[in-house]
């Protein structure tokens, strides 16, 4: 166990219940994620990937094991602890609808800085910046709809770096975009992963992004079916 | 917080016509409230106003006995006439008459009516009630043996100016009776003054033989609180227990009545006004809400917690209360204005139904006053109730349900 | 249809609040209607029995007499002519004379009403309003006055009255009369002011044997203020019958506040009415909009399909409709219910200050309600018209739309 692991989990389990009858989604994770590692999962649809993240992330709680963020477990914290470590130490991008809808590119990216009560000329500058980092600072005071889906994807890994958190959890974020834009969304945030230092875990179906990520965590029926480092 | 302000406004007109419908039905309810309770503010208030300007005075001065049994016998005497003035020296005061009012009989050549006859001094009545200004026809009183008659007293009796009328009163030494000369004809708002004629103090002295008043009417300065001074003069008045102050509220024993009474029905009418608008606002902004499942889900994501969620969805309804506020005050505002300035005519109404409660003929409007404050909390009270259910649900949100279902 | 109900089900917490919108209006102008006709019977029955009966005949005036009824010298001729009209199913000759009373040193400017006791008891029931003492009698030459005339005169049963008569066409006739008994009449100002007496003491008062100043009747079939055309019809009979120099008015000419109070009544009802009207009113629009939203893009795909434009706006003014019927029969049975039940109980009581008030200006101190089946039926009907008009315009908007543009709709 190396104490440069970012998270962790044992033995996560996770078990659905719809009235009788009972979904086992996840059968028993076992995991650690390094700081600055550059992961994907992957794994056939109904696999359990966006269980995973959702209990990563802190969305949901495991029907059973544990998740360490930092070194501390997650099952002791409250709803409202919960939102304030996603505010604070977890990203999310997901596959569409990530920006809300009434709010400006660049004060999308700024929510959660506003969130944290930053104050308005210091997180406008911050959001900005990240915006030029991921080339759509020229979009940042129009309104999402105005954009495109890549550009969209784009503004959704903004908000989700912009905080510095410790990790930032990806549920296919590629999925409704075209193959070339696709490559280059993976690209921006490996450019994130490397120059933020920041521990990134994306799921996706797509086999052609997987040559450029650190670690492939395949998933089968609910257990890591193999864990390989790519680098 | 102003983030979520702007987000809220936002929100708001992302669907214009759903939220100016919202708007309206605030808007319209405020109004109605409002309107409503101007005018029966206004309706108090001219009532008060016309009763003292007109009739009573800000407040009078009796025996104690005189409240339970007004006769004669129950007049101030000279000596507590003399008693009361001095003690009231000390306060300021527009006017302060002595009266001397009894029950009469007036008979004209072809008529005859009963009347509260009032004797009033000339000169100190000009200064509490202003009988002077009140005068159509003729002239006010100058001498002795003369009368003043309201205009409808004087078509019931056929009495024009310069005619002779025979009083008749019941006093210590018997039925009497005296001719006056009519020298004037007064025209009143209030009903009530309509069967009064007025004479002056000392003809009525030597008519009934009572040398006092029965009341010493007292007029205040234009804006002295009145029931602070009516504390004032019955402080005044301690050391002598057989005279007594009576405010408006106990010369117009019903007029509390009246006034509590036409508020309270208006309770049912604010309730279910409220209910009616609480009802358009909970519709919709319970739809937005559904409508942003996804979204919300989003928000929790990154990190809102979900008071904070809870918290935008009241914001976006308190907005739409405050715009309809505006709207609908506005409107009632002016509404009001204009009731305020040219009066509702009551007249034919009052004279049948009201004379006998002292209703003023012309009601203004009340412009301003504590039911702004009422129909502004039935605003909050409403787009709380309305928005209760919908931020519950926003504040139950299950983050992952909500992205899942988006 | 089916469509329309399934809608409104799968929305049932909006099917609901929509429902009470439509309620809360007709319920509330039922109970408010319920309200008024009793107020109006009640006053009907106290004005006609006690006071003025359904209409009377007088002397038309020659000339002014201040608030004195004009004298009749002789009525017998007017008795002779009532005779003839069949309606009138009963009547008494009266004596109102405007006189002072005296007691001891007090005196108060009264009206002495002369009337036929046995004739006028039936119908107004004044032995049953005796407080103290006993009721007025034929021939002893007592007379009853009011609770708050006794009170204002210091006066108990048995003292001695002395009445000075007043009426400018009599001759001026005083008595001393004892008082026999105290009356309570439903109207404070009457029991001020109005001293019963037989009707030969106060023709003394008047130094006539034959002196009147009403004859007042009661026509058969009118029991209620709506029946207003009977009693039309009776009066102008009447006049057609009488000799000159007499007129006849009816009881809402007699007491000017009832009519001012239905003139009032009724337009106060209707603007409250049009308030509520018209605030359920945009709740429905509301909710109808809403639902249109919602359904855009299932709407657009209806279009799509080929179905006429005239179905939507059909269709969604038949989701309106099932709405505003159910609401408006659910306020106008609540309505009627809670009013039967008030009715049940015997009404609702008023104490202190506010019942003082209520006998001050005339009305019984327990309010009652009644039902009448017409407005009960109109506000029913209107609620449900403002309703089913309100959905009118989002039906449009719905039918108008583009149905590609409508299926890509999102949100
Ligand atoms: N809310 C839920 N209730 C019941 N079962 C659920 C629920 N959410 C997920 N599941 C089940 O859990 C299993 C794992 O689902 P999950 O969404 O994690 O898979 P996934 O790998 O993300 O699939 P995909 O690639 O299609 O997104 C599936 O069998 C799914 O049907
Ligand atoms: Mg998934």
């Amino acid at each position: 166990m190396s104490s440069s692991a970012v998270m962790r989990t044992e033995k996560l389990q996770k078990v659905y219940r719809t009235g009788a009858t009972e979904t086992p989604a996840l059968r028993g994770v076992d995991l650690e994620l390094e700081e600055r590692e550059f992961t994907a999962t992957a794994g056939p649809s109904g696999s359990g990937k966006s269980t995973l993240l959702h209990l990563l992330g802190g969305l949901d709680r495991p029907t059973d094991g544990e998740i360490y963020l930092d070194g501390r477990a997650m099952s002791g914290l409250s709803k409202d602890e919960l939102a304030r470590l996603r505010l604070t130490r977890i990203g999310f991008v997901f596959q569409a609808y990530n920006l809300i809808p009434v709010l400006t590119v660049v004060e999308n990216t700024a929510f959660v800085l506003e969130l944290q009560g930053i104050p308005y000329r210091e997180r406008i500058r911050r959001a900005r910046a990240i915006l030029a980092e991921l080339r759509v600072d020229k979009y940042a005071d129009q309104f999402p709809n105005r954009l495109s889906g890549g550009e969209q994807q784009r503004v959704a890994v903004a908000r989700a770096v912009v905080s510095d958190p410790a990790i930032v959890l990806a549920d296919e974020p590629t999925a409704n975009l075209d193959t070339k834009t696709s490559l280059d969304l993976i690209d921006l945030m490996r450019r994130m992963n490397e120059e933020h230092e920041t521990t990134f875990l994306f799921a996706t179906h797509d086999t052609r992004l997987l040559d450029r990520v650190d670690r492939v965590i395949h998933l089968e029926d609910g257990r890591i079916a193999r864990d390989e480092r790519v680098r | 917080m102003t983030g979520m302000v702007r987000m809220a406004w936002r929100n708001l007109w992302r669907h214009p016509q759903r939220t100016l419908l919202m708007t309206g039905i605030v808007a319209f309810g405020s109004l109605v409230i409002l309107i409503l309770f101007g005018v029966t503010d206004g309706f108090v208030g001219s009532m008060t106003a016309a009763q003292v300007a007109e009739n009573q005075g800000s407040f009078q001065v009796r025996t104690a006995a005189y409240a339970d049994d007004p006769v004669l016998e129950n007049a101030l005497s000279p000596e507590q006439l003399t008693a009361a003035q001095a003690a009231l020296t000390g306060m300021r005061l527009a006017g302060i008459a002595p009266r001397l009012e009894v029950g009469a009989m007036l008979r004209s050549a072809y008529g005859t009516d009963g009347v509260a006859l009032r004797g009033v001094d000339p000169i100190a009545e000009k200064s509490v009630t202003h009988p002077d200004e009140m005068i159509a026809d003729g002239r006010y009183l100058m001498g002795s043996g003369e009368i003043l008659l309201s205009s409808v007293l004087a078509e019931e009796l056929d009495v024009r100016i310069g005619e002779r009328i025979v009083v008749v009163v019941g006093g210590s030494a018997g039925v009497k009776s005296q001719a006056f000369v009519t020298v004037g004809l007064f025209r009143p708002t209030i009903v009530e003054m309509e069967r009064v004629a007025i004479a002056p103090l000392d003809t009525l002295r030597k008519l009934t033989g009572i040398e006092g008043a029965t009341t010493l009417a007292v007029s205040l300065p234009g804006g002295t609180a009145a029931g602070r001074a009516v504390a004032e003069a019955r402080r005044l008045l301690a050391a002598h227990p057989d005279i007594a102050v009576a405010d408006y509220f106990d010369l117009n024993p019903l007029a509390r009545v009246m006034i509590s009474g036409s508020t309270i029905k208006l309770i049912p009418f604010v309730i279910m006004i409220s209910l009616l608008a609480g009802f358009g606002v909970a519709n919709t902004t319970f739809y937005s809400v559904l409508e942003r499942t996804r979204e919300f889900g989003v928000m929790t994501a990154v990190g809102m917690s979900r008071k904070t969620l809870a918290g935008v969805v009241l914001l976006e309804s308190a907005l739409v209360g405050a715009m309809g506020f505006l709207v609908g005050g506005g409107i009632g505002y002016a509404g009001l204005l204009y009731l305020g300035r040219d009066g509702i005519d009551f007249s034919s109404f009052v004279r049948d139904v009201g004379g006998s409660l002292g209703m003023p003929t012309v009601i203004y409007a009340a412009t301003s006053g504590w039911y702004w404050v009422a129909a502004f909390s039935v605003v909050v009270f409403t787009v709380i109730a309305a928005a209760w259910y919908p931020a519950r649900r926003a504040n139950q949100l299950e983050p992952v349900t909500a992205i899942r279902e988006g | 249809m089916k469509v329309a109900l399934r809608h409104l089900v799968r929305n049932r917490r909006r099917t609901l609040l929509t429902l009470l919108a439509v309620l809360i209006p007709v319920y509330f102008l039922v109970f408010m209607f319920g309200f008024a006709n009793a107020n109006l019977r009640d006053m009907f029955e106290t004005a006609t029995r006690f006071d003025t009966g359904h209409a009377q005949i007088r002397a038309v005036p020659t000339k002014a007499t201040g608030s004195a009824i004009p004298l009749m010298r002789d009525p017998s001729d007017a008795l002779a002519a009532l005779a003839e009209v069949k309606e009138i199913e009963w009547w008494t000759v009266r004596l109102d004379l405007p006189a002072m009373a005296s007691v001891g040193e007090r005196s108060r400017t009264i009206y002495v009403r002369g009337i036929v006791p046995e004739e006028v008891d039936p119908v107004s029931g004044l032995a049953d309003r005796i407080v103290a003492g006993e009721s007025l009698a034929t021939g002893t030459g007592g007379v009853v006055v009011g609770e708050e005339l006794a009170l204002l005169l210091k006066l108990e049963v048995g003292d001695e009255i002395v009445l000075l008569g007043a009426h400018p066409e009599a001759a001026l006739g005083a008595i001393r009369a004892p008082v026999v008994g105290v009356y309570r009449a439903p109207e404070a100002a009457l029991g001020r002011t109005v001293i019963y007496a037989d009707l030969s003491t106060a023709r003394q008062l008047a130094r006539s044997e034959t002196a009147a100043t009403a004859i007042v009747l009661r026509v058969a079939g009118v029991t209620g203020p709506g029946d207003q055309t009977a009693l039309d019809r009776a009066v102008n009979d009447l006049r057609a019958n009488l000799p000159a120099g007499y007129e006849v008015q009816d009881w809402l000419e007699l007491v000017p506040m009832v009519a001012t109070y239905m003139g009032i009544l009724t337009p106060a009802l209707l603007i409250v009415g049009a308030i509520f009207f018209a605030l359920g009113g945009l709740v429905v629009l509301n909710t109808i909009y809403l639902s249109v939203l919602e359904r855009t893009r299932e709407l657009g795909l209806i279009l799509a399909l080929g179905a006429a434009r005239r179905r939507v706006v059909r269709m969604i003014l038949a989701e309106a409709g099932a709405i505003a019927v159910a609401g408006a029969v659910g306020g106008a049975v609540t309505g009627v219910g809670l009013i039967l039940v008030v009715e049940a109980f015997g009404g609702i009581p008023l104490w202190g200050a506010a019942a003082q008030m209520m006998r001050e200006i005339g009305m019984s101190p327990v309010l009652h309600l009644s039902a009448n089946f017409v407005q009960v039926a109109l506000s029913t009907a209107s609620m449900t018209a403002v309703a089913v008009l309100a959905a009118w315009w989002p039906a449009r908007r719905a039918s108008r739309l583009e149905p590609m543009e409508a299926m890509r709709y999102v949100e």
